[in-house]
């Protein structure tokens, strides 16, 4: 392993991590790519470390597929269990809006192994989603529809003793997507602070990857058992390496989309932990043999990734052609570049932000980090955080203080005019019908007085501009009794003052904002790839794909599953 | 009768039901964080907001303190959400010495949480009192007698810092993340003001909203 050297070149210019500024723009984070502190890989990391057994311990599905079963994993403190339910879903209900009703699948993360009681009891709840409730006892609740067109292939070949056709997997990617994966206390389920203290459950949003991974194995199972009882004793299950090409999907629309600003601290220490990741690496000072060897087998690989991530959503579409272009212009570019130069991977990010689409200049971040998981992968244990903690305001700061942030760390708002209509075009409301988060259209629909607090910008302006009303010597607190109206906004700057990356630095409310940006930066984190918006507010992802299987993962290669096997040379 | 809940959805109720009662966002982040922090303790944090708002509802400046001989009066009786983040806003008076006396705050209980969480970090202790009770908020948690007066709808508070070491009291209270229980008049009330703060679906705004609308069945 290679380990930052500040002593031995006093000349050299040291990379600083890049600043909120440059990182926290949407065009930027709705550019992001999984790294290795992406959530699904740090789990899977650590099922492997710690040797976690799993076992499929209820199968109580008929021949038409419809039943449930209970995966548990089990660990070294605690062991915890997938309950799935597979329906009979006729398709005019097959839909992935949150407003829907029915699904393929639905499932809940148990903690612990269920009793038959408790199977009863979520048997009764489970499949309504929304409209039942769960317990502490429950961690998360989630559902799935198929993917029609690869599932009715897949049941059809296995059937007739045959492998399911390559290209078709590829292009889908997935058996079944997930429409929503709700943790942290949703619908009665535990609150994240009861399990916050624990190894595994306490990182964020582990036991949603937890739940998805054992939901990827179930879809396998229940594909090969539909079609053993349709092909009888001619059925065949999947190859393994085949297998593992699926992964699972999701689904998401604008519900996730608010989640970033409402968790500013989160949202902070995600961004650190990337930006620190590629800091430590750009510090490297000399790589490696086997360290630019795995770079450069991961760079063809990437490659591969590009030509297997389809989209066909014109934003998606060029940002693709981008990308691809760049990837064949940083694998010209390293075919001449020195990688064993002295701090050769910080030359290569420099050029990269010279010559390379944001798009693959992400790409770039998330492949250098690869060869350096002795260096980077601890940082993913500080990617969570105690928001009430950070919730109390400072009253004792001064208005000129506080007027000095707005200044310096809200440039970007305090100059818009926000009487224009495409500075103020949008508003974020939530809707009455399913208590989902949307977008409207300020200056055509109704509705504007439901807006939700996520014009951070106007806000910010709107603060600096009551400020310089302000006495000099007055503290925030004089100002808070006498405006309570802005405490939302003070706690975000004063917040931002110790984390700098929480705040997103663009206008949430502009008539150009993509809600795909905040989408795919939250997914990225997850540790999705094949990022494919069907709008601009809705996108399609596939998680776990290439990752080992429970059953596997001793035998595989730590961690090396997040692109596409190399191709085997012929 | 009463229902279930777990904390954030205590948390995310009260602040959306403080929302639809009036309040700017920021004061409702507070009363959702209020609500779960007495919720974990085990008192009736969401009953007490409820029945807050419903006194308050249609009435606003008349509750928010001002300082007169060193008194904080409001002309109606002073909100408890105010109260609480006027205490918490100016910690260094209260750490330096000098206390704070609130005339007649409703539901009192309220201000409790923001008053608690000034020494949630620290090794000073400080004395939120009703009347002639005292509870002592400390780092470990909180303690008072079992009389407490907990369900008062209106008192004289006072916050200072405890000059001595706690007296002995009967009951130390630490908080837990289980669910708890809501009363289900309190949580009709903290619904019909939370469904305040949602817009109504139009036709419209059901398929663009969402940005949906394509075929699932592929």
């Amino acid at each position: 392993m290679s380990s930052p050297e500040h002593t031995e070149n006093p000349q050299i210019d040291y990379a600083e991590k890049r600043s909120p500024d440059t990182v926290m723009r949407l065009a930027r984070l709705g550019s992001f790519h999984q790294t290795r502190v992406s959530f699904m890989r740090a789990l899977l990391r650590r099922l492997r470390r710690e040797n976690w057994r799993f076992e499929r311990t209820r199968w109580e599905i008929d021949a038409k597929g419809i039943g449930f079963a209970v995966y548990t994993a089990y660990g070294p403190r605690r062991n915890y269990s997938l309950v799935a339910f597979a329906h009979d879903l006729p398709p005019e209900m097959r839909s992935d809006r949150v407003i829907a009703t029915a699904w393929d699948a639905t499932f809940c993360l148990f903690d612990g192994i269920p009793t038959d009681a408790d199977i009863q009891r979520l048997q009764a709840n489970v499949p309504l989603q929304e409209a039942g409730r769960i317990s502490d006892s429950e961690l998360s609740l989630s559902r799935a529809n198929r993917s029609v067109r690869l599932w009715a292939h897949v049941v059809e070949r296995l059937a007739a003793g045959e492998q399911p056709d390559v290209e078709l997997v590829d292009q889908v990617g997935y058996l079944i997507r997930t429409t929503a994966v709700y943790g942290s206390g949703k619908f009665g389920a535990a609150d994240r602070y009861l399990i916050q203290d624990r190894m595994l459950a306490g990182g964020p949003f582990r036991i949603e990857m937890l739940s998805v991974y054992l939901t990827r194995t179930f879809s396998l199972d229940l594909v090969e058992h539909v079609a053993s009882h349709v092909g009888g004793e001619k059925a065949v299950k999947v190859d393994p390496d085949l297998r593992r090409r699926f992964g699972v999907g999701n689904s998401t629309g604008l519900g996730m989309a608010p989640f970033l600003i409402n968790h500013p601290l989160l949202l902070h220490r995600w961004i650190d932990a990337k930006e620190t990741a590629l800091q430590r690496v750009r510090h490297v000072r000399v790589a490696s043999e086997s360290e630019q060897a795995h770079f450069r087998q991961l760079l063809a690989r990437v490659s591969i990734n590009v030509d297997l991530w389809h989209s066909e959503h014109p934003l998606q579409v060029e940002k693709l052609q981008e990308l691809r272009r760049d990837i064949d212009a940083l694998q010209a570019h390293v075919a001449v570049q020195d990688l064993s130069a002295e701090y050769a991977w910080d030359t290569l990010y420099r050029w990269s932000e010279a010559q390379l689409s944001v798009e693959g200049q992400e790409q770039l971040v998330s492949l250098m980090l690869e060869p350096y998981g002795a260096l980077v992968d601890e940082l993913s244990s500080n990617m969570w955080a105690d928001e009430y903690a950070a919730f109390r305001i400072n009253g004792a700061e001064t208005v000129v203080s506080l007027l000095k942030r707005l200044k310096n760390e809200y440039h970007w708002a305090i100059d818009v005019d926000y009487r224009k209509r495409e500075n103020s075009a949008r508003f974020w409301y939530v809707s009455e019908e399913k208590l989902e988060p949307r977008v409207g259209e300020r200056y055509e629909e109704e509705g504007a007085e439901y807006e939700q607090p996520l014009d951070t910008g106007r806000a910010a302006a709107e603060l600096y501009q009551a400020l310089t009303n302000c006495d000099d010597s007055a503290l925030v607190a004089d100002f808070l009794l006498s405006s309570p109206e802005h405490r939302h906004m003070v706690r975000r700057v004063q917040l931002q003052a110790k984390y700098p990356y929480a705040e997103i630095r663009d206008n949430l409310i502009a008539a150009d904002m993509l809600p795909i940006d905040l989408l795919r930066c939250k997914l990225s984190f997850f540790g999705a790839t094949h990022f494919d918006p069907r709008s601009d507010r809705w996108v399609r992802i596939c998680m776990f794909q290439h990752a080992p299987f429970p059953h596997e993962m001793a035998e595989q290669h730590d961690d090396d599953w997040a692109y596409p096997p190399a191709v085997e040379p012929t | 009768m009463s229902r279930h809940l777990s904390l954030s959805e205590i948390d995310s109720l009260c602040r959306k039901a403080a929302r639809g009662a009036g309040y700017g966002w920021g004061m409702s982040e507070e009363a959702g964080r209020t609500a779960r922090w007495l919720a974990a303790y085990g008192f009736q944090g969401p009953e007490a907001l409820a029945h807050w708002l419903r006194v308050r509802v249609g009435d606003t400046g008349q509750h928010v303190p001002a300082l007169r001989d060193h008194l904080w009066h409001a002309q109606r009786g002073i909100c408890p959400l105010t109260a609480g983040t006027l205490v918490n806003d100016r910690e260094s008076q209260l750490l330096g010495g000098s206390g704070f006396e609130f005339v007649q705050v409703h539901q009192p209980m309220l201000m409790l949480s923001m008053v608690a969480r000034i020494v949630e970090n620290r090794d000073s202790a400080i004395v939120f009192s009703m009347g002639d009770r005292d509870i002592t908020c400390t780092a470990q948690g909180i303690v008072c007698n079992d009389d407490f007066p907990w369900e008062k709808s209106r008192a004289d508070v006072s916050c200072h810092l405890a000059v001595s070491e706690t007296e002995s009291m009967d009951e130390s209270i630490e908080p837990s993340a289980q669910s708890r229980s809501v009363s289900d008049k309190a949580l009709e009330t903290l619904l019909e003001l939370a469904h305040k703060t949602y817009a109504p679906a139009t036709e419209a705004s059901r398929l663009a909203g969402a940005g949906a609308g394509t075929n699932d069945n592929d």
